[in-house]
């Protein structure tokens, strides 16, 4: 019967065991979604952030070569502007005449000569009358002159008053071959009369070879354009068709100078070779010009490009990994769910078969236990039968010998009983409810003392003690420990029982204190086993069944029972009832 | 004081005895028919011809028909129903006394191992049932 305690509870349905928390996967996992959704977020913005930063860097390079080509630029036109001065300003207007032409014509050669040293961007200075004669020239001596008279620009120059310079379109030096365009003064009297030009040829070789030394990728532009009529002057890579052309009505590049600024920067897909650039514009101060500077879209972003896809692999292997790592976690968990379930239907079917193995066993004891009544019945009656109606046929030594017999059926009677009892404690449905533990208490004290009235036991009971419980069982337990402790102070000259309560952790752990013969502790260890006793029968009857059933009564409500005690010191037996008593009052 | 015979429904001989003893102590005079399982006592109980007893002391262990099934049988029968019954139970078990009582039982005797007690107690509940509270004449 010892063997047994899982039969302590009620019904036979078993609580489901707590099973491995489910959630700690799923919460793992949903971390590291979040934290690799987090870290792509930052990486793309990271890349994006990087990407704007390649555009802007991008951007302020081509500002800086236009406003470096710009600087050069001005700086020629002012150093030619300024020749160009000088030289109307020393040929008198008398020279400006093809008979006296060849008088002057050595003196002005030497000193346009000396003006072309060190200016490697004028290929020519030249001197017209008013009908646009060539009179004077830094031409070497012998170069075929034409006329200017039917030039675009020459006539402007001529019709225009205000004028002092005019630009030509570009042109293709007849000499040379080199792409050039003109710049041409007017030389006036004193009365604004319109007596001749001086003008010079501004050689574009010089510019395209600066734009050529730019290294800033193989599909940048760089560009020279009239801002006056968006005609195209220059540009590198070259562009033949497009010379002197001007930009579509819709350009973004006019777009952009609408807006009467000086400088901008836009992207746009070029007219000519249809690449995307950003191009820095910037119009020059004083001159009809604007320089355009453009980096290919690609060759910005190629670097960009690389890393992007460094990025975009790494992300992507990780990413992978990741999954991976998810889809094992998630398999394993579901494994381990499975595991948990079986394990639970495991624990469940062993423990529905525990249980009634163990229904089977206290039927069984039952049964037995009734069974063994029967014929000790017999024994007993009969044995007291022959006593009472046959003495006279038996002598002294026969007679106490059949009491013998009548004793020991008597005592194994009780020990039955006892053994049903403990039995029935076992079996029996409970009922919880709020019990007084001191009525009960002074109930059985009330009891023992009616029994041997001759004893004289001091009780002192704590008052309004009150536990949840099942009644009778509680009162099994208390008839149980009360006696016991009754029956040990039997040779104590002033017996004294105390029974109260007090605070153990959370629980409220009730006991039942003698000052009787007390016992070891040592042998504390069998003390509430079934038939255990620590002292001899002759001494202090008893089955040893009581404290067994008190610990399965205890037990029976979640509670347990113990014991301290010293050998003539009396002892003490605590039990407590389960959680269901800890929130009672 | 009524004479008829006493059923006692009792398989086990030795507890026959110490009934017959009990009877003997307390002078009964009633012949005591016994019946040893449930089937002899229903035959005997639900026979029409059969004189009725003056009470029946039943074993509720019985081997055939178990003693509930009689007293419930004898109780759903229109002639034998108001034969007092006295069951017989093992011990002071509870759940058998309160089925015994809810199926029409009178009295109960715990089969006590004291036989001193038991004779005692069955002679007081033999001695009201044929002396003081007798059944009603047919």
């Amino acid at each position: 019967m010892r063997l047994l305690s899982p039969g302590n509870r009620a019904g036979g349905d078993v609580p489901a065991l707590p099973s491995v928390a489910p959630t700690s996967g799923a919460i793992l996992a949903f971390v590291l979604v979040i934290a690799a959704m987090t870290g792509m977020l930052l990486l793309g913005f990271l890349m994006w952030v990087d990407y704007r930063h390649e555009m802007q860097t991008a951007a302020a390079m081509t500002r800086n070569y236009v406003a470096i080509l710009e600087a050069r630029l001005e700086a020629t036109f002012r150093r030619l502007e300024t020749d160009l001065d000088e030289l109307a300003a020393r040929v008198p207007l008398a020279a400006l005449n093809a008979e006296v032409a060849p008088r002057y014509e050595a003196e002005f050669h030497r000193i346009m000569v000396e003006h072309l040293q060190n200016f490697p961007e004028v290929n020519g200075l030249r001197v017209t009358d008013a009908a646009g004669a060539r009179l004077y020239s830094s031409d070497p001596p012998g170069t075929p002159r034409s006329s200017l008279g039917d030039r675009p620009y020459f006539k402007a120059v001529r019709e225009d008053p205000a004028a002092r310079f005019v630009f030509s379109e570009v042109l293709i030096g007849r000499v040379t071959g080199h792409q050039v365009f003109v710049v041409i003064r007017a030389i006036r009297d004193a009365h604004g009369l319109f007596r001749g030009t001086v003008f010079a040829t501004v050689d574009l070789t010089h510019l395209e070879k600066l734009f050529q030394s730019l290294q800033v990728g193989a599909r940048a532009s760089f560009a020279l354009y009239r801002s006056d009529n968006y005609t195209q002057v220059l540009r590198w890579p070259p562009a033949p068709g497009k010379l002197n052309a001007p930009l579509p009505e819709d350009s973004a590049v006019r777009r952009a100078f609408d807006r009467d600024i000086r400088t901008a920067t836009i992207e746009v897909r070029a007219f000519s070779d249809g690449i995307t650039r950003i191009y820095a514009l910037r119009k020059l101060d004083r001159y009809p010009f604007f320089i355009s500077a453009g980096i290919s879209r690609d060759d910005i972003v190629e670097g960009w490009m690389k890393r992007a896809l460094f990025v975009a692999i790494a992300a992507l292997f990780v990413g992978s990994l990741l999954f991976w790592l998810l889809h094992r976690l998630w398999r394993a968990e579901g494994e381990l769910l499975q595991f948990n379930v079986e394990l639970e239907e495991r624990v469940r079917a062993r423990t529905a078969e525990l249980e009634n193995a163990n229904r089977e066993l206290e039927a069984f004891s039952y049964s037995i236990s009734h069974d063994l009544r029967t014929p000790l019945r017999s024994i007993a009656s009969y044995s007291r039968m022959v006593e009472l109606d046959y003495a006279q046929c038996l002598d002294a030594r026969g007679r106490r010998m059949l009491q013998r017999v009548h004793e020991a059926a008597r005592k194994m009677g009780v020990l039955i009983e006892d053994l049903l009892r403990l039995s029935r404690v076992t079996r029996a449905h409970m009922k919880l409810e709020s019990v007084s533990l001191t009525e009960l208490a002074e109930a059985i004290s009330r009891e023992l003392q009616r029994h041997e009235p001759e004893r004289n036991v001091t009780f002192s009971i704590q008052p309004d003690m009150t536990a949840r419980a099942d009644a009778g069982l509680l009162a099994v337990v208390l008839e149980n420990l009360i006696g016991n402790a009754w029956k040990f102070t039997s040779t104590q000259p002033s017996p004294h029982i105390d029974i109260g309560a007090v605070a153990n952790g959370r629980d409220t752990a009730y006991f039942v204190r003698d000052n009787g013969v007390g016992f070891d502790m040592a042998h504390v260890g069998n003390l509430f086993a079934p038939f255990h006793r620590l002292h001899g029968e002759r001494e202090f009857p008893g089955t040893g069944i009581g404290l067994a059933t008190v610990k399965r009564i205890v037990e029976r409500h979640g509670g347990r029972a113990w014991a301290d005690a010293a050998v003539d010191c009396g002892a003490t037996f605590y039990f407590t009832l389960g959680p269901q008593d800890r929130d009672h009052g | 004081m009524d004479r008829r015979p006493i059923l006692l429904v009792e398989d086990n001989e030795d507890d026959e005895v110490f009934a017959l003893h009990a009877f003997q102590k307390s002078g009964i005079p009633n012949a005591v028919v016994v019946a040893r399982d449930g089937q002899q006592a229903l035959d005997r109980l639900l026979d029409p011809h059969a004189e009725l007893p003056a009470f029946v002391l039943l074993d509720l262990k019985l081997p055939k028909v178990s003693g509930l099934e009689v007293l419930q049988r004898l109780r759903a029968d229109a002639r034998a129903r108001f034969v007092p019954v006295i069951t017989l139970t093992s011990s002071t078990h509870e759940a058998d006394m309160r089925a015994s009582y809810e199926l029409g039982a009178n009295s109960y005797v715990c089969k006590s191992l004291d036989i001193e007690a038991f004779t005692e107690h069955m002679s007081l509940l033999a001695r009201y049932w044929t002396s003081v509270n007798m059944a009603i004449p047919d």
